[in-house]
């Protein structure tokens, strides 16, 4: 591992545009941002499990919609099905979180990914949401994630069925501290070059080369004279 | 809109006025005719400053007499101190240039959180003069480089060696010593996250960390061309003088890469226009303006029209606007002599009549100068133009197809109007170039690339959107339609953050073959509060910021916030 330190706003935009390279919509491109960002707050390194998801994207085409049969989820194309597109749906789901609905996520792959829109969601709902996978139980908070919850899901690459929602306990356990938001001396976020890299090489798909056309017009930009 | 300022104005409130509405505001036309006012950041940030009693000086000036070496300088205020690390080179012509792929600088700058050491400043000198090739860390908030105007910095380097003071009107013509090719914050190249500092109260507000590192660099520049004399000529070589110090600003060159920020951040584009229209609704709802406001006005309108009056630019269009401006400004000041102190609701008179006779320029120069004699009533929606995107970030997926719809039709009623199978109606992508790494715009039918568009699309997408919405069921939810469509997620964020956020959209298509870019950009500046706007295209933009401001060493002796619109007297030569 080459260490390095990077902002959350780097981590937020390398994965966005990593994202969109990835072939994702520019919507589901800035959730990961965002969901990379919230993961990073909390001192927690999301580009391992991000630059595997979306090379996967890249390299199969992960479906871009998810088909429902009441509250199961699968993706539309049948194969494994990506926390980016799942997570974002279950915040919009909220409502249905709030009735009490239980969704049930068919072959989910990087279930730790899931967590920045389930904490977002519980934050809202004032209430803990559990989320089950094989015979474990997390609950997370509405403050916070439970300590360890991090750790044991990052573990977990999938494709695995997941279950959120349903009556929860809250955790009753301190939660996690942020440690970008603590008081102790914050670098950055510690990241390994050759994986940021991957994403680099992602992100360099949003990127448009200079044609004889752009060169004709200036590639756009009129000419900065030092005319002063 | 009742009754927050604390003015003895606020004694006799008038009936309220009903703020401008977006239709109105959000036209890139009328954005791309703002003027700096009082909540623009640069004055909010010496108003801070001065009130909280900060103090400055420079510890450290190891500069050699070719100009090369380095300064500190420290600001320290009630909780932290802050101190700009300024490397100084000597920069051979050839390499001198404003585009963002220069490699090389007359001056480079990093904004440092805390106190400097010896060790600090021997990492930072491998990375900051290398700009966007080095890496920082979250100990440094704001990057920033600058270049010189070699014919004023060596006009006011040879008038102090030879023991002269410089041409006044020398100084004008240029306005600055140097201007500054990017000023870099908010993260990037490792630098501190907005969230780490924007606790502080100095720093809450948006861009005060960079406009902090602007005004020492400013002092620098100033500091640099005395050093220069004085090394040139050590017997004869003079101080400028201080009237003359500070009719020396900081130029700045501004390209696309700054238009695509106030599109891509829609709730905090949302604050800022809402804070100045909420500033400008207050003012029109005063029933009376006492002898005081209608001196300050009648004052500040003088200087606008000195100001204007020296306001000289090439661009044909701008300079077109200028002099319609200088026309408008006598008219104003012919109907502003109308107001007394028994007039009826004074100010929304004026107001009214500016929007039915004058052209845009003058009519947003309006909504600044009436500002000018209400701090107590306007300067505390300063505090309201902070914001975080990420609360506005979730998709209410509850909302009904329905509902949704009757948005998009509201708050984008000129995109629905927009045929978008006429080529002209999206002959525009923005795009990242590759070799720049910086946002530029392309023409769409006769270049490649448009397939890796930006998304600064929204009147097209929302069409889209609506048609795509229209074979949904109405009564079901958003979160049902996104399950199968979520590329329209990006879209149904923009509607639902504008519905809740007027302001936060503007009401044009910015892929139109008329788009001028510029509009975006002095709207950004003039929030800034850059002053002298002088086009070089339709998409890139000179400017000046803190001209007449005062010094870092005379801001604790002189007002903080008389600069902006400079006292008539400070502009004669």
């Amino acid at each position: 591992m080459n260490p390095m330190y990077v902002s959350l706003n780097e981590v937020d935009a390398l994965v966005r545009k990593a994202a969109r390279g990835a072939g994702l919509a520019w919507g589901q491109a800035e959730e990961a941002g965002k969901a990379a960002w919230w993961l990073a707050s909390l001192n927690h390194d999301p580009t391992p499990a991000l630059a595997d998801l979306l090379e996967t994207h890249d390299r199969v085409g992960l479906a871009t919609g998810i088909d429902a049969e009441g509250a199961v989820w699968r993706a539309a194309d049948g194969r494994d099905l990506s926390p980016l597109l799942a997570g974002p749906a279950l915040s919009d789901f909220a409502f249905a979180l709030a009735r009490g609905t239980t969704f049930t996520l068919l072959r989910l792959l990087q279930p730790a990914i899931l967590l920045p829109f389930l904490h977002w969601v519980a934050r809202d709902l004032q209430r803990p949401l559990p989320l089950r996978a094989g015979e474990s139980i997390w609950s997370l908070d509405r403050c916070a994630i439970p300590p360890g919850t991090l750790a044991e899901l990052a573990a977990l690459a999938g494709p695995i069925t997941v279950q959120v929602g349903g009556p929860g306990e809250s955790p009753g356990t301190p939660p996690d501290q942020g440690a970008a938001g603590s008081a102790r001396e914050w670098r950055g976020l510690e990241v390994d070059a050759a994986v940021w890299s991957r994403l680099e090489r992602l992100a360099a798909r949003t990127l448009v080369p200079a044609s004889e056309a752009s060169r004709a017009r200036g590639a756009g930009s009129g000419r900065m004279v030092e005319d002063d | 809109m009742s009754g927050q300022g604390t003015g003895p104005d606020r004694l006799a409130p008038g009936p309220d006025v009903a703020l401008r509405p977006p239709e109105t505001v959000m036209r890139l036309a009328r954005l791309g005719s703002f003027h700096a006012t009082r909540l623009s950041f640069m004055r909010s940030l010496l108003r801070r400053l001065k009130a909280d009693d900060w103090r400055f000086d420079r510890p450290l000036w190891r500069v050699d007499a070719r100009g090369e070496g380095i300064a500190v300088y420290r600001a320290r205020g009630p909780t932290h101190t802050y101190t700009l690390v300024a490397f100084a080179h000597d920069l051979p012509p050839e390499k001198r240039s404003d585009r963002v792929i220069a490699e090389a600088w007359d001056a480079t700058f990093v904004l440092h959180d805390g106190e400097v050491t010896e060790a600090d400043i021997a990492r930072l000198a491998t990375h900051v003069p290398v700009q966007e090739a080095g890496r920082f860390s979250a100990a440094e908030i704001v990057l920033s480089r600058a270049n010189k105007s070699v014919r004023l910095f060596d006009h006011v380097v040879g008038t102090l060696a030879a023991g002269c003071q410089p041409d006044p009107v020398e100084l004008d013509r240029v306005g600055y010593l140097m201007r500054t090719t990017a000023v870099y914050g908010g993260g990037k190249f490792g630098l501190a996250d907005r969230e780490r500092v924007a606790g502080r109260p100095e720093l809450a507000g948006p861009f005060q960390a960079e406009m902090l590192a602007v005004w020492l660099i400013r002092a620098f520049t100033i500091d640099l061309a005395e050093h220069m004399a004085a090394a040139q000529a050590p017997e004869r070589a003079v101080h400028l003088n201080p009237d003359l110090r500070r009719r020396l600003g900081v130029g700045n060159a501004t390209g696309l890469g700054m238009a695509p920020f106030i599109v891509n951040h829609p709730a905090l584009l949302d604050r800022w226009i809402r804070a100045r229209e909420t500033a400008l609704a207050r003012v029109r709802s005063l029933a009376r303006a006492d002898g005081r406001a209608i001196a300050v006005f009648g004052d500040a309108l003088e200087r606008a029209q000195a100001m204007a009056a020296v306001w000289q630019v090439p661009d044909p269009v701008q300079s077109g606007r200028v002099a319609g401006l200088q026309a408008d400004l006598v008219r104003l000041a012919a109907q502003a002599r109308l107001i007394g102190p028994d007039s009826q609701q004074p100010w929304d008179g004026l107001y009214r009549w500016a929007e039915a006779t004058l052209d845009l320029e003058a009519q947003e120069m309006l909504v600044s100068l009436l500002l000018e004699p209400y701090g107590a009533l306007v300067d505390d929606l300063v505090e309201t133009m902070a914001g975080d995107e990420l609360a506005e970030f979730r998709i209410d997926g509850a909302m009904s197809i329905g509902d949704l719809c009757a948005l998009a039709g509201e708050h984008y009623r000129f995109a629905l109007a927009i045929d978008f199978a006429n080529p002209a109606a999206e002959a525009r992508f923005w795009y990242m170039s590759e070799e720049k790494l910086e946002p530029r715009l392309g023409e769409r039918h006769l270049e490649p690339g448009a397939d890796r568009e930006q998304p600064l699309t929204a009147a097209r997408d929302v069409a889209a959107l609506y048609r795509a919405l229209g074979g949904w069921d109405p009564l079901r939810p958003v979160a049902e339609f996104l399950l199968s469509t979520p590329e329209f997620r990006h879209t149904v964020r923009r509607v639902q953050i504008a519905a809740r956020r007027p302001y936060a959209e503007i009401r044009d298509n910015l892929i139109d073959e008329r788009l001028r870019p510029i509009d975006l950009l002095r709207c950004k500046l003039s929030f800034f509060g850059a002053t002298r706007f002088d086009p070089k295209s339709d998409r890139w933009v000179r400017i000046t910021m803190y001209q007449f401001a005062p010094l870092p060493d005379e801001l604790p002796c002189m007002p903080a916030d008389d600069w902006c619109l400079p006292p008539v007297a400070a502009l004669r030569p």
